[in-house]
């Protein structure tokens, strides 16, 4: 019976909760109304990758309402993005939060500068140095 | 005289001398008696308690070796895989809920994750630092 029992455990860790996370229809109202962004990617996130957004949603009533939205705004999108990417923010993020608090108003200023610029001028800042932006990651947001 | 009349006188002497057996001879018969009927029933199978247990004895011995010694390895192999997976799983979950902190703060700053990947934005800041 022990025999019998050990293999059908190890299978079943493998193949539900640990390595393919929950399905949709098993998480909470209440999580899928937070992820509900999600929920056409769902069924083809990563097992690990719903595992963190479950842990994400846990975080999410203690958010200031502001940041519940960003949070929603941006969850596709980081949800899309590959693992090296995730990497590369997380890396400058990290960055960003280690600096002076001045340092990362500057940052979100010229941010919000950048943004007031046309499409043509951001594509002429891409195209004009191509070659100039910093190539390892946190050397970017570094600068000022 | 025929040879019913000679077995009847044989076996009359037989008993006579059996009145002057001494104490030890009868106790060896009755010893040999008995060794010799254990052994007979010994030969019989499921004939008697001595019997059944010795064949049940060298039937765990045999399973012993080749059913329980493999059997335990096998079980100790699985358990030890499945610590390991079990191991593997709580590490995996730990570094999610890890990710899952720094994510939620990424994705709720005030700079979009875009302003990390765009290439204009990195010339911006670079060539257009007024501070």
């Amino acid at each position: 019976m022990l025999l019998l029992a050990l293999p059908a455990g190890v299978y079943a860790g493998k193949g539900t909760a640990d390595s393919r996370g929950p399905e949709w229809a098993q998480l909470t109202s209440e999580q899928q109304h937070i992820l509900a962004p999600l929920a056409q990617d769902w069924p083809k996130l990563e097992g690990k990758r719903r595992i963190k957004w479950v842990e994400i949603a846990k975080r999410y009533p203690k958010m200031t309402s502001q940041e519940q939205q960003r949070l929603q705004s941006r969850m596709q999108q980081w949800a899309s993005m590959t693992p090296e990417e995730h990497a590369q923010v997380r890396e400058r993020y990290k960055k960003l939060k280690a600096m002076p608090p001045e340092k990362r108003e500057a940052i979100q200023r010229k941010w919000r500068e950048y943004e007031g610029l046309t499409e043509a001028e951001k594509k002429t800042l891409r195209d004009a140095h191509p070659g100039q932006a910093p190539r390892k990651p946190g050397q970017t947001l570094t600068h000022e | 005289m025929n040879e019913q009349d000679l077995a009847k006188r044989i076996v009359s002497k037989l008993d006579e001398g059996l009145t002057d057996l001494s104490s030890g001879a009868l106790y060896r018969l009755r010893v040999a008696h008995e060794a010799a009927l254990s052994r007979a029933n010994a030969g019989r199978p499921g004939s008697g308690l001595a019997g059944g247990a010795w064949s049940g004895s060298g039937s765990a011995s045999l399973l012993n070796r080749r059913v329980l010694v493999p059997l335990f390895g096998l079980i100790l192999g699985l358990s030890v895989l499945l610590f390991w997976h079990q191991q593997q799983s709580q590490q995996q979950i730990s570094r999610q809920a890890d990710y899952a902190e720094l994510d939620a703060q990424v994705l709720t700053d005030e700079l979009p994750v875009t302003a990390y990947l765009d290439t204009g934005f990195e010339i911006w800041l670079y060539h257009h630092t007024t501070d």
